[in-house]
């Protein structure tokens, strides 16, 4: 299991482009990947359960990627974290 | 008079009649299914035929309005394509016994309840994005049930929200303004109403119940104002604000009054392309010399029955009269499965680019391209239109269509109606067997319009819509510009213009190629007039 934490930087926080670039993105890796933000979760696969966790700017959330290639996954996943959100 | 504010959300000052715009997922009636794998199968298709729908919208936007509205509908299909909408629809479905329209109704309200209690105004407008995914299923179940009797052209809508497929369907259908209940800037039907240029007053809340059906209404999309009956002095001051063209506006206009002339002193024409009437005024106001393909498959959309005779000449004309003396050609309807209007059957094919479309249709479906034929022989009595048929491949179509032409001339004159016995009569050169046969058909008709979308696709065997090959669709392609030749050298010699349409119209670096084979004209869409017109005015 590979996680990591990422603050929202989008000043309209994670609006439905980029909610559906990500579940683009997480459909296109291996890997099992789950949002968490303040206790509520979401998997990351599905457009309205990303979107039901409402994350603005500033916020943050804990994104655990799980699967036999996590390793790399995780690493694109970061990289699309760092260049959209 | 009385005056209301909401959210100013579209600039621009809309005057007009406030017509109430139907809402067919509100209040769902219960209905018992008679079989309920069968209404899970019904269901499963409507899921199949929105994402279609949706494929072809986004393909559709992109090319038509831009990026960012593809995006629009990219967010509706993943929506669609979510697990949790469609089990959402299958539990109402097998717990309740419900039919699939009011499980349809019910999992839309309620994916579209989780929005709307949010605290952010962002994610609260995206109510409007699942209600319209709610309403192409509804739609696709039972078409009768979304059915929007038409708006009067140059009204005012109103609505609790507006989904953005609304909003484009009533700009098409010539609504000058949105007045909505709820709703805010940030919905994707607020980013459509602004690319599109129609003013747009959210958020009226309780104020929202001061409106009523057939009042005047003055709104101010800049400010969020709205009077309501307004007296002589405020229609006095709103003329006068129509009047006053916007500075942006201005220095556009000065580039418009410039001639379309190369340095060497050559005259080029330059004409737009439109899609449906609503783009008329941008035609005007970009200086184009007249319609030169006026795409008429929008007719046909969102509705039961195709329109008649009648309708379609009311059309026709008060779309020429905006044009003034400039013409209008208008290409007749190229239906079929092709282009998948519902109020027409059409016979699922494999290949539909390839299939019944255009002519093909036309010819199949005599009584439908007659009435279409009727109504622009009566409107060329009074205006300058003329016609195209697509999709042309061999003289004996065109000869038919054009017996169909003469069969309808003489059915006008039966009925003793006036009509335009000599209308201009044009064939697309969109195929590379029209090119190849240019020299035949050019003794057949008044003009060509070369289609070069058309001729790109079929003669690279690449589909357009295809985004795996877009790097093969090319119409550069010395294939393309052989054909393209073909065409004007044959309309040269048989002493017709040729007419450049499609994209390659609008590119600059295409234009040198044009000029070289004499071309006289080109057509291209309204937003690209004026960019072809400095290019133009920059050759030598």
């Amino acid at each position: 299991m590979k996680q990591f934490l990422w603050v929202m930087q989008d000043e309209l926080g994670l609006h439905a482009r980029v909610a559906g670039d990500l579940v683009k993105c997480v459909n296109s890796c291996t890997s099992k990947v789950t949002l968490e933000k303040g206790g509520k979760q979401a998997d990351a696969s599905r457009l309205f359960a990303v979107m039901a966790l409402c994350v603005k700017q500033g916020e943050e959330i804990t994104v655990t990627v799980e699967g036999p290639q996590e390793e790399q996954d995780s690493a694109m996943l970061q990289e699309f974290f760092r260049d959209n959100m | 008079m009385r005056k209301i504010r909401g959210v100013a959300t579209s600039g621009g000052v809309a005057c007009g009649l406030v017509h109430f715009v139907y809402d067919p997922v509100a209040a769902p009636v219960f209905c018992k299914a008679a079989d309920v794998q069968q209404e899970l199968a019904r269901v499963e298709l409507a899921w199949e035929t929105a994402r279609e729908e949706l494929d072809l919208l986004c393909g559709i936007a992109g090319r038509e309005i831009g990026g960012e509205c593809e995006k629009i509908f990219e967010i509706h299909r993943m929506m669609l394509d979510d697990e949790d909408y469609s089990e959402a629809v299958r539990r109402v479905i097998l717990e309740q016994g419900a039919c699939a329209e009011f499980a349809v109704r019910r999992a839309t309200i309620q994916l579209g309840a989780m929005f709307s209690g949010m605290e952010d105004a962002y994610m609260r407008a995206r109510i409007a994005d699942v209600q319209d995914i709610g309403r192409r299923l509804l739609h696709a179940l039972n078409p009768a049930l979304t059915v929007q009797p038409p708006l009067p052209e140059g009204c005012v809508a109103a609505a609790p929200y507006f989904t953005p497929s609304q909003i484009l369907q009533l700009c098409g259908d010539g609504v000058r303004g949105f007045l909505a209940q709820e709703g805010s800037s940030k919905s994707h039907a607020a980013i459509l109403a602004r690319m599109l240029d129609v003013p747009a007053v959210t958020a009226l809340g309780a104020s929202y119940s001061r409106l009523y059906d057939g009042g005047m209404v003055i709104a101010d999309g800049f400010t969020g104002d709205i009077i309501l009956d307004p007296d002589d002095r405020a229609l006095a001051a709103y003329r006068e604000y129509a009047k006053r063209p916007a500075v942006r506006e201005e220095t556009l206009r000065q580039l418009c009054s410039l001639p379309a002339r190369t340095r060497g002193g050559r005259r080029v024409g330059i004409l737009a392309n439109i899609w449906k009437t609503s783009d008329l005024p941008l035609v005007v106001s970009s200086g184009a010399e007249g319609v030169g393909l006026f795409r008429t498959e929008s007719l046909f959309r969102n509705r039961t029955e195709p329109p008649g005779e009648e309708e379609q000449l009311r059309i026709y004309r008060s779309a020429a009269r905006q044009l003034g003396d400039h013409p209008m050609t208008v290409r007749t309807a190229s239906l079929g499965a092709h282009s998948q209007v519902s109020c027409i059957p059409y016979e699922e094919e494999p290949n539909p680019v390839m299939g019944v479309r255009g002519i093909r249709f036309s010819l199949e479906h005599p009584d439908l391209f007659s009435a279409q034929l009727r109504a622009l022989l009566r409107a060329a009595a009074d205006f300058p239109v003329g016609l195209t048929f697509p999709m042309v491949t061999g003289v004996e179509e065109l000869r038919r269509a054009k017996e169909l032409l003469h069969h309808a001339m003489e059915e006008l004159r039966d009925r003793n109606v006036p009509f335009c016995e000599n209308i201009r009569v044009g064939v697309m050169v969109d195929t590379p067997a029209a090119a190849l046969i240019a020299e035949a058909l050019a003794r057949e008709v008044d003009f060509f319009d070369v289609g070069t979308n058309g001729l790109t696709q079929f003669a690279l065997a690449a589909d357009r819509a295809n985004p795996a090959l877009t790097t093969l669709y090319d119409f550069h392609h010395p294939a393309v510009l052989e054909l393209v030749k073909r065409a004007v050298f044959a309309a040269k010699n048989a002493g017709i213009p040729a007419i450049i349409c499609g994209d390659a119209a609008a590119d600059p670096l295409m234009l040198g190629f044009f000029l070289s084979l004499g071309v006289e004209a080109l057509s291209v869409a309204p937003s690209s007039v004026l960019e072809l017109r400095r290019a133009v005015r920059s050759m030598e």
